[in-house]
């Protein structure tokens, strides 16, 4: 395992993953590195995006948990306690800027990060989130973004 | 009325009266005539008897005797036609006839008995008291004659008077009945004259309308902003009006006369073909009809126009071809405008296509770049297998997609086959993700192997346009059907014959059209989607269409829930090149 050589290409806040071990833990080794593993909502209605997603995060050592639609993902807010939320914009029935926005009204300190395929939203639903972010900007931008969400959290906690 | 017949017949009374009374006159006349001319007679007769029996007196001679035996019975029948004249007064004759009974018996007879026995008859008394009574019958008869002429004369004054009152009563009688016909015939003339005098004020009126609507049909043509010339049926050029002029460059004074496709010189403007006369196509169809599109008119001095225009026939009232008129106008602008509006849409169109594109590439390109992340973590070699697997099937997607992009504006410039089933399918595919995040339920029933020729880049756009229009209208959670049939050439119920072809359905359950605009509905700029639409998008499609010799049209679902946009595509169309 050549930890120094992934650090060499991508940010260097994710230094490397436990990976012989789907389930195992992330290891975080900037400051923040917390021993417990954040609990992440991922809210989108494709399908494989979303498997890849899942995989992504929890081997950068996330609890993830799932939904295909705003309404089951609002469920799932509501009766877990969630983290994070890394939300799709374009879905059927409600759209991501729905969604944010009851999530808002729920629990307005949990951090949402809106993911997009199109390239330019409404100034309305990109101020309702944390993070807007387009598609296909790659993962460790993702992941970057995602702890600096939680962190910003933990330390405002604190 | 009545008056001057009753006038004129009292005349006429009159007039016969006179006449009989002149008559009466006359036969007095006469009378008086016959009673001079009798008396004269008789006082012949009486000097004949006087002088016989003188000659006898003084002779002896018996001979001498003979005019007195003579003048016995005469004077006898002239006593009794004396008697008998009439009508007029009989003078007395008694007296006359005694006297001369007496002058015979009492001188005469006694004298010849005496000359006869050959007495002396010398005697002097005896003589004069015979010639005293000769005087006195001589006399008598004179008086009668000059008794007789007076009352001639009378008579005949009368006669002259009542000639004259004759004539008067004629001249007036004739006046009066002149004046009666005069009268009579007044009202006639009347009648005749005042018949005369309508018919003329109708035909002046008749005439001043003529002149008053020619005027205003003058005034109609000089003012109206298309160009009109009017032909007789030979196609000769009998009126321009001034745009018509303008347009054509040819003055109405020398065109007159001349066949119209002199002065109407018109080609296809692609083709550079002569585009059959209008007069020619009125006359072949007897109908109104319109030009081709794109037609150009050449004008006089060579420049060109892009004109529009239609032919009519003018009929007479028996329906007989008197001539044909001809409407036509300037569409050099219009066309422009037609144009930079297609580009527009097209812009228009490729910006919804980029944010499309955005939308479906950006998904697959993200899972396969956090695919690719995985991998640099060096996963378990299963791991490995199924992420690339999983990055393959999302380019593979991502190929597909472009591939049908591609596809939208790879355009031929002859019509190619089109299988419509993959062309629906792929503009579906391509609709995917918008359909699938307004949460829109589409069913489909594609009838494989239905081709038909045309421009796949065109219908493409016909069906994305049609196909967008139901999602935007059915709204979140709404339903689409997608239906394509055959349909076999046939005739339809009012006796048209339908071209064998394809029907592509587009049924949606969403509120309708609007009944304000559905009139509308084709036409440029009519948008339902506020700032979201341009306007175009069903007027390109129709235009696509008719290019492709098909028909679009938007109906009212039956089950009176949406509607249903309903296109024929014709299996081998006669591509109209007029059709955008």
């Amino acid at each position: 395992m050549n930890h120094s050589g992934i650090s060499h290409f991508y940010e260097p806040q994710v230094i490397g993953i436990l990976s012989t071990n789907r389930t195992s833990l992330p290891v975080f080794l900037n400051s923040n590195m917390e021993n417990r593993a954040h609990l992440v909502l991922c809210v989108d209605d494709e399908v494989v995006g979303l498997r890849v997603r899942k995989i992504l995060l929890e081997r950068a050592g996330y609890q993830v948990l799932t939904a295909p639609d705003g309404q089951s993902g609002l469920d799932i807010f509501t009766a877990q306690p969630v983290e994070a939320v890394v939300l799709d914009y374009a879905m059927p029935g409600m759209h991501g800027g729905e969604v944010a926005q009851r999530m808002r009204q729920y629990k307005p300190d949990v951090p949402i990060l809106l993911l997009s395929a199109y390239v330019g939203l409404p100034d309305e639903v990109s101020s309702l989130v944390d993070v807007y972010m387009t598609k296909g900007e790659g993962a460790p931008a993702l992941l970057n973004k995602l702890g600096n969400l939680l962190s910003d959290t933990a330390s405002n906690q604190t | 009325m009545v008056l001057p017949v009753v006038s004129c017949l009292a005349l006429a009374g009159v007039l016969a009266w006179q006449v009989q009374q002149a008559n009466t006159t006359v036969s007095l006349i006469e009378h008086s005539n016959r009673t001079i001319a009798l008396a004269t007679r008789l006082e012949l007769l009486i000097v004949d008897e006087e002088t016989g029996l003188r000659g006898y007196q003084t002779t002896a001679d018996p001979r001498f005797l003979e005019p007195y035996n003579r003048a016995q019975p005469r004077f006898t029948r002239a006593i009794d036609e004396m008697r008998t004249n009439a009508p007029g007064p009989t003078p007395n004759l008694s007296s006359f006839i005694a006297e001369h009974d007496a002058w015979q018996k009492g001188f005469a007879q006694p004298l010849i008995s005496v000359i006869r026995a050959g007495g002396n008859t010398k005697d002097v008394d005896i003589n004069i008291t015979g010639k005293g009574e000769m005087d006195r019958m001589r006399a008598f008869l004179n008086n009668i004659i000059a008794n007789s002429e007076g009352l001639r004369a009378e008579r005949i004054d009368t006669w002259h008077r009542q000639t004259r009152d004759l004539r008067i009563i004629l001249v007036v009688l004739t006046l009066g009945i002149g004046i009666l016909i005069a009268w009579f015939t007044r009202d006639h003339l009347h009648v005749v004259s005042n018949a005369f005098r309508r018919a003329m004020d109708r035909e002046k009126d008749r005439a001043a309308q003529l002149y008053e609507s020619e005027q205003n049909l003058r005034t109609t043509l000089s003012s109206i902003g298309d160009g009109v010339i009017a032909c007789d049926t030979n196609g000769c050029v009998q009126m321009m009006n001034p745009v018509a002029e303008q347009l054509t460059g040819w003055r109405e004074s020398d065109a007159r006369n001349r066949p119209l496709t002199e002065v109407f010189h018109i080609v296809n403007e692609s083709t550079r073909e002569l585009v059959e006369s209008p007069v020619a196509k009125v006359q072949r169809l007897g109908t109104v009809v319109g030009l081709a599109n794109h037609t150009i008119l050449i004008r006089r001095d060579g420049s060109e126009i892009a004109i529009d225009d239609s032919g009519a026939p003018i009929r007479s009232a028996a329906g007989a071809l008197t001539g044909i008129v001809m409407v036509f106008r300037d569409v050099t602008m219009e066309r422009r405008t037609h144009d930079v509006l297609l580009a527009n849409e097209k812009l228009a169109v490729a910006g919804r296509l980029a944010a499309t594109i955005a939308h479906e590439i950006h998904n697959p390109l993200d899972s396969v770049a956090n695919l690719l992340y995985l991998l640099h973590q060096n996963p378990a070699p299963e791991d490995a297998k199924h992420f690339l697997d999983l990055a393959q099937s999302e380019l593979a997607r991502v190929t597909q997609i472009s591939r049908a992009m591609l596809g939208l504006y790879r355009e031929s410039r002859a019509p190619v086959p089109i299988d419509l089933k993959e062309t629906i399918q792929e503009v579906l595919l391509l609709l995917e993700g918008r359909v699938h995040s307004l949460g829109i339920h589409v069913t489909t029933d594609l009838k494989p192997d239905i081709v038909v020729e045309g421009f796949p880049g065109e219908l493409r756009q016909v069906f994305t346009n049609i196909i967008t229009n139901a999602t935007e209208a059915v709204g979140p959670n709404g339903s689409i059907s997608v239906r394509l049939t055959p349909r076999p050439a046939s005739v339809s119920e009012s006796g048209e014959r339908l071209e064998e072809g394809a029907i592509v359905e587009v049924i949606d359950n969403g509120p309708g059209i609007a009944p304000e605009v559905r009139d509308r509905l084709f036409q440029p700029f009519l948008t339902t989607k506020g700032e979201h639409g341009t306007g175009l998008g069903l007027w390109i499609s129709q235009g696509i269409v008719h290019k492709l010799g098909g028909t679009i049209e938007l109906v009212p679902s039956p089950d009176g829930h949406g509607t249903i946009a309903r296109i024929f595509l014709a299996t081998k169309p006669t591509i109209n090149p007029g059709g955008d």
